[in-house]
């Protein structure tokens, strides 16, 4: 069971992290600093509770604070520009935040030991959780209540007005500017909210993995910041959930057990999927058939009766299953993965006869794709008249 | 603050600075002619010119060859990734979404960066350099051979590329293309093979410039490519957006610059510098060197 509330703690913080990016996409600004804003929140919060002996909720919104001040700092040069010019600038202030925890070295003495970050080494006492006596279960059901109070809140801001005029100034900002909407205070607004979700986030990830480093915060972690939203689609918060699960839990942690194949797997998959689906899963799950979402519904509980079956049997199932898979290098939990799949194709026989006209359907569009980038025309060549 | 350098030490950064600033003047070209004619961002750009100098590494183990040859092939290999890149990452993805082809684009990044780590096992490369025994000293102030013709190959390359934009049937299409797609198509002119050319075309510069990375660092290694990234974006951005000779003077500029922080300060603060740099751009002239004002079409 550890393993499954590793993972909800991991979920929670990182679609934390991706609903933070998602607030600043939703303006049409794509910004790489939700690293450098969760590595503020993570080391002040850490600094907080380890240093001067804070609760972490107070400690949580400190973190989210400062990191809401500092965007709203940086936002106001950063924000003068847009597009490719506000990637590369907020690219250099995760960088530069980076580098600065890098130089940063504060430390005070408790009892026999020093605490602190100490630059390049790291931060390495964060031990709020272990010393208060939670629990993983504890930890994960903290979380992922945080988890989900950001979500409600960025579900309503969706909602409200605001979300309105966050649209609208990310669809045309000139549009948005001639009907009366103040362009730099609606995207410095929107860039320090980002900054306060992150901040948060931070602050559950310094206090979860209980010892951080520069090297955590980089262009990567940003990286993934805006893939999530990107990847599950701007619709609605559900999406960037949807697509933690599917990074974190299918292609991190699902896929450990191919070893170093698994991160050539990662940036093929991401390729392919932005090709599939350019405006990320939410679009394609709303265009599947009631049919089809009765079968993703269906196979998602399906996996998670599985899993706790396992888990909760005491093993004797996990043991039996492994038993069966032998010295394969698999383990129950990626057999549940694999149950998954094949229980939404093998629903019904319908089910998988309509894969069986899918695939053909798939292949000759693809093949009028590639036919049309030759330069031949895709029409199809008039029938025979007998 | 400033230690104990020596007006003969600045000069020398200064001047070292300059030098190697050339491999970041031509990242920076490549970044701009594809932005120029796309509108659009190719993070795979620096994974492209690293991947180059790797095979081209890889015909150097199997037989000797002279160094040029070497930095040949790495153009000619990124020529042919950055094909690849536009067929996977841009050809495909409609146009009205360019956070997907961005996200596809760093896949790409993620995915030639891991196929280096997994053909390598990790391990640094050593990268063969041209010159690297010669220098030219005048008295305690040196300049470095292999840094000389890395400079020297970095104009004959601009100087090639702006014959081909200027010169030839395919430049005036590129040209014209980035002026207006739209108009460009009208008068016949192939709209995906001329962005495919670009693509090969940003790609030989790339690869010279991994080439030429490798041979001043004397290594090439996967951990190259985020810093490439980054470095060649701020140089667009500091240049003006798409802007080619400002990319080649913010190239020069922030090689100096980079430089000089490392001979005043040290290693570990270097790159704040840049950013700071960066962001007394953004807030004194955000629109960079040569940057046009940003208009609606």
């Amino acid at each position: 069971m550890q393993f499954w509330y590793g993972l909800a703690q991991l979920v929670g913080v990182h679609t934390i992290l991706g609903l933070s990016a998602y607030v600043i996409l939703q303006t049409g600004q794509v910004s790489m600093a939700q690293a450098g804003f969760l590595a503020i929140g993570a080391y002040v919060s850490g600094m907080l509770t380890a240093m001067s002996g804070w609760h972490i909720v107070p400690a949580l919104l400190v973190g989210g604070v400062t990191a809401a001040v500092i965007a709203t700092i940086v936002g106001f040069p950063a924000l003068r520009v847009k597009g490719l010019m506000f990637v590369v600038a907020t690219i250099a202030f995760g960088e530069a935040v980076r580098l600065f925890w890098f130089n940063f070295t504060f430390q005070v003495k408790q009892g026999a030991e020093m605490v602190g970050p100490i630059g390049g080494e790291g931060f390495k006492q964060i031990r709020y959780f272990p010393a208060n006596g939670w629990t993983d279960l504890d930890r994960a059901i903290f979380i992922l209540a945080v988890m989900a109070i950001v979500m409600a809140g960025v579900w309503w801001l969706d909602r409200s007005r605001a979300g309105a005029v966050l649209r609208a100034v990310g669809e045309d900002d000139l549009a948005a500017q001639s009907v009366g909407v103040n362009l730099t205070a609606i995207k410095v607004t929107a860039f320090a909210i980002s900054g306060f979700i992150a901040g948060v986030g931070g602050a559950l990830y310094s206090h979860y993995t209980t010892h951080i480093e520069h090297l955590n915060f980089g262009v990567v972690l940003a990286t993934f910041a805006i893939a999530y939203p990107i990847v599950g689609g701007l619709h609605n918060v559900f999406g960037t959930l949807a697509a933690v699960i599917f990074i974190q839990g299918f292609l991190v942690e699902g896929l450990r057990f191919l070893g170093d194949w698994r991160n050539l797997l990662f940036g093929f998959l991401i390729v392919v999927a932005m090709n599939v689906s350019p405006r990320g899963f939410v679009s394609v799950y709303r265009e599947l058939s009631t049919y089809w979402r009765r079968r993703v519904y269906g196979g998602a509980i399906f996996v998670i009766v599985l899993i706790l079956a396992g888990e909760i049997m005491g093993g004797e199932i996990v043991a039996f299953v492994e038993g069966l898979l032998g010295d394969t290098g698999l383990e129950y939990n990626h057999m549940a993965w694999v149950a998954f799949l094949v229980v939404m194709a093998a629903w019904s026989w319908r089910g998988l006869a309509s894969l069986t006209r899918m695939i053909p359907a798939g292949l000759r569009r693809l093949a009028a794709v590639f036919r049309q980038s030759l330069g031949y025309s895709a029409a199809r060549r008039p029938r025979k008249v007998a | 603050m400033f230690g104990d350098v020596s007006l003969l030490d600045l000069l020398q950064a200064i001047t070292d600075g300059l030098l190697f600033g050339a491999t970041y003047a031509i990242i920076g070209t490549g970044f701009a002619l594809i932005f120029g004619v796309m509108h659009k961002i190719n993070l795979a750009y620096a994974a492209t010119s690293i991947a180059g100098a790797y095979v081209s590494l890889a015909f150097a183990s199997l037989i000797p060859l002279p160094a040029i040859v070497v930095f040949l092939i790495a153009a000619l290999a990124s020529g042919a990734v950055g094909y690849l890149i536009y067929l996977t990452c841009f050809r495909f993805i409609p146009s009205a979404s360019p956070l997907a082809t961005l996200m596809a684009t760093v896949g790409m990044l993620i995915l030639i960066d891991e196929v280096i780590v997994h053909e390598t096992n990790g391990m640094p490369q050593p990268y063969p350099a041209l010159f690297d025994n010669v220098m030219i000293e005048i008295g305690n102030y040196g300049l470095r051979g292999d840094l000389l013709f890395i400079f020297g190959l970095s104009i004959v390359a601009t100087v090639a590329l702006v014959l081909f934009l200027y010169r030839t049937r395919l430049g005036v299409a590129t040209r014209a293309v980035a002026q207006q797609p739209v108009a460009a198509q009208l008068c016949g002119i192939s709209v995906p093979r001329t962005n495919g050319m670009t693509f090969i075309m940003s790609g030989l510069l790339g690869g010279l410039a991994g080439a030429m990375t490798g041979a001043a660092v004397g290594t090439l290694s996967p951990l190259l490519t985020l810093p490439i990234t980054i470095k060649g974006l701020i140089v667009t951005v500091i240049g003006g957006l798409g802007s080619i000779p400002g990319a080649i003077i913010a190239g020069l500029l922030v090689g100096m610059f980079e430089n000089v922080a490392l001979a005043l300060r040290d290693v570990q603060e270097r790159d704040l510098y840049v950013m700071l740099l960066l962001f007394l751009f953004l807030a004194v002239r955000p629109r960079g060197i040569f940057g046009k004002h940003s208009t609606r079409d």
